[in-house]
């Protein structure tokens, strides 16, 4: 991906264009470098909750305008929350693109946070919370998250407490429109069949006036070294004993960051490379053969995120019916250690590289895909990352995958958490008020 | 707008090879990689009450182990070469599909072609299926998004229709299915003469025709195919209204709906139009900005028109906080009254037919978006021209013809319910 155009305007807003004629398809991102990273207690999940209220108008474009007005030029749009960044986009035919850099260009600063439309909101977000705590999933991996982290904002998801959700102000929300949302803070990623010289001067007449604001907040907050294994047993209704253990991992920029992606596909399989999630099964992998194949686990999975700060690699699995979650817990560690003493096997090592390879291609089958990827690793590291990618996995060797196994899965970086269901009619919401 | 289709007559290579598998091939040079998709018409529907869940668990079972491979061996192979492959079964037609780097199709054609001939059900493996299976049943039981909608089938359709339960059958019924049933279901349905296979990507048509060929050519079955019919559906004579407490749970998810109509019902673009406009455009229609944007009530709320083979469900689907419960229910229940009392609008109906027409080409971008549609097309028999006439169809649609098929599908009185969730019965 070498012909990737990269401009900066003098209000600081970054731009990456890169051309794709393969389709007559064009798609057009904002991303702004703020997430649950940037809040701070009492005000949790309020970046999120401002993602939302950037389809509740502004004063040329009316509340649920902007999706009818893509819709009606035959394309689609959405935007997402994560710890690190929010992004907005927009998948158009090519000869419509011009919408998106209208629209974008005019939330980035003109978004009105009626006090009414906040009022609505805040039932549809906290809607959105209840329907996540309908799945123990949820509630498990918020309690392992929260105690993983003692200080650093990671501890609380996107979505936020509960408690907060119904506290946050119209005012807080607009104020933290106002910081984070400045060109300054944000980079576009613009992908498809458009010329790049006219798409950035396109670009350029649509945001090159919006001032530049002040700095953002730096996030200072270090996440102190973890001194003993954390522990959680959550007791609720549910078909199911679940298993998560999360264990502070590197962050993107970490020279073992790319070790440590190997070490999780050997353990679980390449999925998710593709923007959209298109995941490979991974059955040949260590951890469904001793989890899944023997009979004690009906899923098992081992995720690990590009993440500005140092987040974690988890492993979860669903004990099967029957099953004790602590024998489902032993074979896990078991696995674990099994591969932080002894070397991976170089066919492994192999398998994983070839896993990626394909996923790289697949993943640029669609310019959705092209622009998600630009995006989320300029917000992590560098859009750079995205050329070396390969490359570097290439270069990680078995005794790599070995040394950072070892630092990893240690008792004292690892916080557990089970989910033990329990039988007949228990209260119904344990924390957060009565539903 | 003018986009250069890549479906059409000329540019898509249809054949049928002598033992009746129908292929279809759409060579696409400008990503290193080629999609596979295949459909079989057979599924749940041959499945009975005693059988419920039959096709689901033969079909899965087939990747559990082959003449050629043991479950190990296929996974190691899939991995190794960085390829997927996947296949399951809905109630009307039997879905696979898979992906390769071009340097691998061979591989991939070799291992579908395994998988769909040469099952071997080993013991050990389909009893490790089953118990997945279970598994995934007892979650299922306590999902709400899931109850909710297995109950709105049963109220929608009578006992005796294919609708009336989804595919994936009971933990009663999927504990007593042996291994000889499997046998015979995988005998008697899977057949090349009731199977499409779909390829999209960077390879030529004749290549890649040839290359199925080897793979699938002697791939053989006796007699006349055996063919689903799927019975028409009576319209809904009274309200039904069923809720199923759950525990633990925060939201109740509802879904609220009709029997509607097949995808070769000549109503089937107006209803489709309707829909858009009713629980789909924008952020969810109209639907969505009178109970989630104006009353806060539900982060989700959306209409879907199901149309298969046979005549699915026209339905709304919306998660929502117990206590707002009704006025929920009773908002969509206003929405439906008054799409039935009045014509759209101008403005929504250019919106409903600009996105369809003009949101092509973002359906045609990628590999898996063309072998998508071309599934369709073969499935429901659209011809290869489908996409050079869809314009012409879509734009003939007018306001009055939607108003029509609603009142005529949609009916207030009438109605299913179901409702999942802390609530109580």
């Amino acid at each position: 991906m070498s012909e990737v155009l990269e401009a900066q305007f003098d209000n600081g807003l970054k731009v990456l264009l890169k051309p794709v004629h393969t389709a007559p398809v064009a798609t057009f991102w904002v991303w702004y470098r703020v997430g649950s990273r940037n809040e701070v207690p009492g005000k949790t999940g309020i970046s999120h909750w401002v993602e939302h209220m950037m389809f509740k108008g502004t004063p040329t474009l009316g509340k649920g305008e902007i999706m009818h007005l893509i819709n009606r030029n035959g394309g689609v749009d959405n935007a997402f929350t994560s710890s690190d960044y929010t992004a907005y986009f927009e998948l158009l035919p090519a000869d419509r693109i011009d919408l998106a850099l209208r629209i974008e260009a005019d939330r980035m600063v003109n978004a009105l946070f009626d006090p009414n439309e906040v009022e609505s909101e805040r039932t549809v977000i906290i809607s959105e919370r209840e329907g996540a705590e309908n799945e123990p999933r949820f509630w498990l991996g918020e309690e392992v998250l929260a105690l993983a982290f003692k200080v650093h904002p990671y501890h609380h998801d996107t979505i936020g407490w509960k408690t907060d959700l119904q506290n946050i102000t119209r005012d807080d929300l607009y104020a933290h429109y106002r910081t984070y949302y400045v060109p300054n803070n944000a980079v576009i990623v613009a992908a498809g069949d458009f010329d790049a010289d006219e798409m950035l001067a396109r670009i350029h007449s649509a945001f090159g006036a919006i001032p530049r604001g002040k700095d953002v907040p730096p996030v200072k907050i270090v996440e102190p070294p973890q001194e003993g294994e954390r522990r959680v047993v959550l007791r609720r209704p549910g078909p199911a004993s679940y298993f998560h253990a999360a264990y502070h991992a590197p962050n993107a920029t970490d020279p073992d960051f790319f070790a440590v992606f190997v070490l999780t596909g050997i353990l679980s399989g390449v999925g998710g490379m593709s923007f959209s999630g298109h995941s490979s099964p991974g059955r040949s992998s260590r951890l469904y053969r001793a989890l899944v194949e023997t009979g004690l686990a009906v899923d098992v999975d081992c995720t690990f995120r590009a993440t500005i700060d140092p987040g974690t690699l988890d492993v979860t699995a669903t004990a099967r019916p029957g099953v004790p979650i602590e024998k489902v817990e032993r074979a896990i560690f078991a696995e674990l250690d099994k591969i932080a003493t002894q070397r991976v096997t170089q066919r492994e090592l192999d398998k994983v590289i070839k896993q990626a390879r394909a996923q790289f291609v697949y993943a640029m089958d669609g310019v959705m895909n092209v622009g998600g990827w630009l995006g989320q690793l300029e917000m992590v590291a560098s859009y750079k990352m995205y050329d070396t990618f390969l490359e570097n996995l290439m270069k990680v060797t078995r005794e790599d995958v070995r040394r950072v196994a070892e630092k990893i899965f240690r008792e004292t970086n690892r916080t557990v958490g089970w989910f033990v269901p329990t039988n007949g009619r228990a209260p119904r919401a344990r924390r957060g008020g009565a539903a | 707008m003018n986009i250069t289709l890549p479906i059409t007559p000329e540019t898509v290579t249809r054949v049928t090879l002598d033992n009746g598998l129908t292929i279809l091939v759409k060579d696409n040079p400008t990503n290193a990689s080629v999609t596979l998709r295949g459909r079989l018409r057979a599924g749940g529907v041959f499945d009975t009450p005693q059988t419920a869940g039959l096709a689901r668990l033969t079909t899965a079972a087939l990747q559990r182990g082959t003449r050629k491979r043991t479950f190990q061996q296929l996974n190691e192979e899939l991995d190794r070469y960085g390829m997927s492959f996947g296949i399951g079964a809905g109630t009307e037609t039997i879905g696979f599909g898979g992906r390769a780097l071009v340097e691998d199709f061979d591989r991939l054609l070799d291992l579908a072609a395994d998988v769909l001939m040469h099952p071997t059900f080993p013991q050990r493996q389909v009893e490790k299926l089953r118990a997945e299976i279970l598994a995934d049943l007892k979650e299922d039981d306590q999902d709400t998004q899931h109850v909710a909608y297995r109950e709105f089938r049963r109220l929608c359709y009578p006992e005796t229709h294919p609708y009336h339960r989804l595919s994936d059958g009971t933990i009663k019924t999927v504990k007593r299915l042996t291994r000889a049933q499997m046998r015979e279901f995988h005998a008697r349905y899977f057949r090349p003469d009731l199977t499409t296979l779909v390829v999209v990507g960077d390879v030529r048509a004749d290549a890649a025709i040839e290359k199925i060929a080897r793979a699938f050519g002697k791939w053989r079955a006796d007699g006349t195919p055996p063919l689903s019919t799927i019975p028409s559906v009576p319209p809904l004579k009274q309200m039904a209204r069923r809720v199923v407490p759950l525990d633990g749970k925060t939201q109740a998810d509802v879904v609220l709906g009709f029997p509607a109509l097949c995808r070769a019902d000549p109503d089937f673009y107006a209803l489709s139009l309707g829909d858009l406009i009713f629980g789909r455009l924008g952020l969810y229609g109209r639907l969505g900005a009178n109970v989630r944007d104006e009353q806060g009530l539900a982060y989700y709320v959306f209409s879907s028109l199901e149309a298969g083979l046979g005549a699915g469900p026209w339905s709304v689907r919306a998660g929502v906080n117990p206590k707002n419960l009704e006025r929920a229910i009773e908002s969509i229940l206003a929405e439906i009254r008054r799409f039935r009392s009045e014509q759209v609008t101008q403005d929504e109906l250019d919106e409903a037919r600009d996105f369809l027409t003009g949101s092509l080409a973002l359906r045609l971008e990628t590999n898996d978006g063309v072998a998508a549609i071309l599934s369709d097309i073969e499935l429901f028999d659209l011809g290869l021209d489908y996409l050079q006439r869809y314009p012409q169809i879509i734009r003939s649609i007018t306001a009055e013809q939607i108003l029509a098929v609603v009142q005529k599908y949609a009916q207030v009185e009438n109605y299913a319910l179901a409702i999942a969730g802390p609530v109580e019965q």
